[in-house]
């Protein structure tokens, strides 16, 4: 792809919110700090990836269909939901990692209103014991090979959307959208 | 002192390639619609077509190391309102004239209001020095297009560069080229 058809797609970049999010008015302030378009779609692992409309005129993605994108978002809008995702919805937890782990998709974890400090001090709302959270949450991390960030609720559109810019970007300078 | 360990390969900034003011085959490598306060115009991406300095704008691109990567020459032509002012009589005839530029340069080109279709189109491009303010407040120096002519002319040696503009020499009118925040034309954000 010459320089000009990189930037081109690059500036048609735009950010796909999988359908099961709710329609909150958090969810709605983070879509907008996002600073770029974005829709639903369906995701069939993860909550956010990206789009962009490629030189040949046609999406990255359909998103009429269900996505297995190359890089996803997975949130989780504090530790006590994490915590939950690790205990009564460990299998599904876990199945979503799989299913993206068997399409060799780059997955983020993105954990809002947490920090590492709180997590291992146990600071949250729930008896999950902190250890045993840690060593879940980074033994996963390896297994399935995700990156984990913690941010302010009020970050997260941004950092939703430099993530999945960086990715996309490097992605398409490595030549891998043709 | 400890050598560094990409000593032998890294690029000293003396080593940074410099355009020569001169005259030069350009090529139109993207050419699109933006507007910003004072109207519509049209950003004009251009490089080298050939010689000794073929594709410099690329080669500078490609070695920049900064994650959002520029592009340093850009030919920018105002639209016309057609208001009837003055100041868009000029706009339209300086507007014309890259036309004809483009034109007498290419053949078999005829303008048809799609700017899409500049894109791989060969111009003469003369370029001189430009003193610029830069955000410290000092003055720097770069090579600027200041003026667009057919190739025919730039083959047959047919042309004289512009003498070099330096800050306050020259009234807002005389200026033919506007350097741009090239921050504008790509994401971030």
């Amino acid at each position: 792809m010459e320089i000009f058809e990189e930037r081109s797609v690059l500036r048609s970049f735009s950010i796909i919110v999988d359908t099961r999010e709710h329609k909150t008015a958090q969810a709605k302030r983070r879509y907008e700090s996002f600073k770029v378009p974005y829709c639903r779609g369906h995701l069939d692992y993860g909550d956010y990836t990206y789009n962009a409309i490629l030189p040949n005129g046609e999406p990255l993605y359909d998103i009429n269909g269900t996505i297995k994108p190359a890089s996803v978002i997975e949130r989780k809008q504090s530790i006590d939901e994490l915590c939950m995702c690790f205990g009564s919805d460990r299998d599904r937890f876990r199945r979503e990692f799989e299913r993206g782990c068997d399409a060799g998709a780059k997955m983020y974890l993105l954990i809002e209103d947490a920090s590492w400090e709180n997590l291992y001090n146990g600071k949250y709302r729930s008896k999950f014991n902190p250890d045993a959270l840690s060593a879940s949450l980074v033994a996963w991390s390896n297994r399935y090979g995700f990156n984990i960030y913690m941010c302010k609720a009020e970050t997260s559109g941004r950092l939703i959307r430099d993530l999945l810019y960086r990715d996309f970007k490097e992605r398409l300078e490595r030549g891998e959208f043709g | 002192m400890k050598k560094f360990k990409d000593y032998d390969s890294i690029q000293a900034y003396a080593d940074i390639p410099q355009l020569p003011r001169g005259g030069y085959i350009c090529k139109i490598m993207n050419a699109e619609e933006k507007t910003n306060s004072n109207g519509t115009y049209l950003d004009i991406c251009v490089d080298i077509a050939e010689g000794e300095f073929k594709e410099f704008f690329a080669n500078d691109y490609r070695r920049q190391t900064s994650e959002d990567k520029k592009w340093h020459c850009h030919y920018l032509l105002n639209e016309p309102k057609d208001d009837g002012s003055e100041q868009d009589g000029w706009t339209k005839r300086k507007f014309k004239t890259f036309i004809n530029v483009l034109e007498d340069s290419n053949e078999g080109y005829h303008f048809d209001w799609d700017e899409s279709k500049f894109k791989g189109k060969l111009f003469g491009g003369l370029f001189n020095m430009r003193e610029y303010r830069k955000n410290d407040g000092s003055v720097g120096e770069a090579i600027n297009l200041a003026r667009v002519i057919a190739v025919e002319k730039i083959r047959s040696g047919d042309f004289k560069v512009p003498d070099d503009k330096y800050l306050g020499s020259a009234p807002a009118s005389a200026v033919t080229f506007t350097p741009i925040a090239d921050s504008s034309d790509d994401l971030p954000f």
